[in-house]
């Protein structure tokens, strides 16, 4: 069985979860999804995630609702990484506190693949493989 | 933009002789460089704003490869690898010795694991064009007064 720990990315364009896949597969067991439903889907099946990497535009939905309306109450303490091309800006009608409560840590799109492999690390790292 | 196709392509090739001042004042204003850096040939136009690619995912060049004209630390925006016959002579990118290196896309290379093949490159850290278009649509404009000045 891997001792890997279990990470979520959800994107909605294919190549960024691919570029993710490639940069930390090494270090976690990664499954990728480009909709908060099929993600949903796989979340209420699926008994163990250590981590969340959630883009904030996923097609029509936002990354930061799909956290707090329905990733909470399956995982209310799993750290989530969120990236967004727009987060730093002030984003209008968003709640900047919510989002900290949300996430801990913030990549802006274009991010380096070895910021994200630092990132993820020293995230995921720190809570223990069940 | 105010730049022709064949002025992009002698800018791509290295090549400053027969590009017009206006055009040089033109990709100063765009990408916010100098004049003076444009001429001393150290800057890389942006590809990826001439093609207008999406990006999101960079690495930084670990060396200089003057023979594809980059520096150590450019920026190269990457997308996922697929070996096909369609990107022979892309510049491409694996991994070996815990680096990531760069090399151009040959028919030798199938057996090779590349990670990424890159669809931009740049001297400085560049937004998206839809990042720059966001941020102006959340930015209030300010009124001017006045003949606006032609550049």
């Amino acid at each position: 069985m891997s001792t890997k720990k279990h990470l979520v990315v959800i994107d909605d364009h294919d190549y960024v979860n691919e570029s993710i896949e490639i940069a930390i597969s090494h270090l976690f067991s990664i499954r990728s999804f480009t909709s908060v439903q099929s993600a949903y889907k796989y979340l209420v099946n699926t008994p163990t995630v250590h981590g969340f990497i959630v883009d904030y535009h996923i097609g029509p939905n936002s990354g930061l609702e799909f956290m707090r309306d329905s990733v909470r109450s399956l995982y209310p303490k799993v750290p989530a990484i969120l990236i967004s091309a727009f987060y730093d800006r002030d984003i209008p009608n968003v709640d900047q506190a919510e989002i900290n409560q949300q996430f801990v840590f913030n990549l802006t799109k274009p991010f380096d693949v070895n910021k994200l492999q630092d990132a993820v690390l020293s995230i995921f790292n720190e809570t223990p493989v069940h | 933009m105010g730049i022709s196709r064949s002025q992009i392509t002698k800018i791509h090739n290295g090549y400053w002789e027969g590009i017009s001042c206006d055009v040089i004042k033109r990709i100063s204003q765009l990408f916010h460089i100098s004049i003076d850096e444009l001429l001393d040939n150290s800057f890389l136009p942006p590809t990826y704003h001439v093609a207008s690619h999406t990006h999101s995912i960079y690495i930084q060049a670990s060396d200089d490869y003057p023979e594809f004209m980059l520096k150590k630390d450019d920026f190269l925006y990457i997308r996922p690898f697929v070996h096909e016959a369609a990107k022979l002579g892309y510049l491409v990118v694996y991994s070996e010795d815990n680096q990531y290196k760069i090399k151009e896309y040959t028919k030798d290379d199938e057996s090779r694991l590349i990670l990424y093949y890159i669809v931009g490159i740049s001297r400085s850290y560049h937004r998206s064009v839809a990042d720059i278009k966001w941020k102006q649509h959340i930015e209030p404009k300010e009124e001017r007064r006045g003949a606006p000045i032609k550049l």
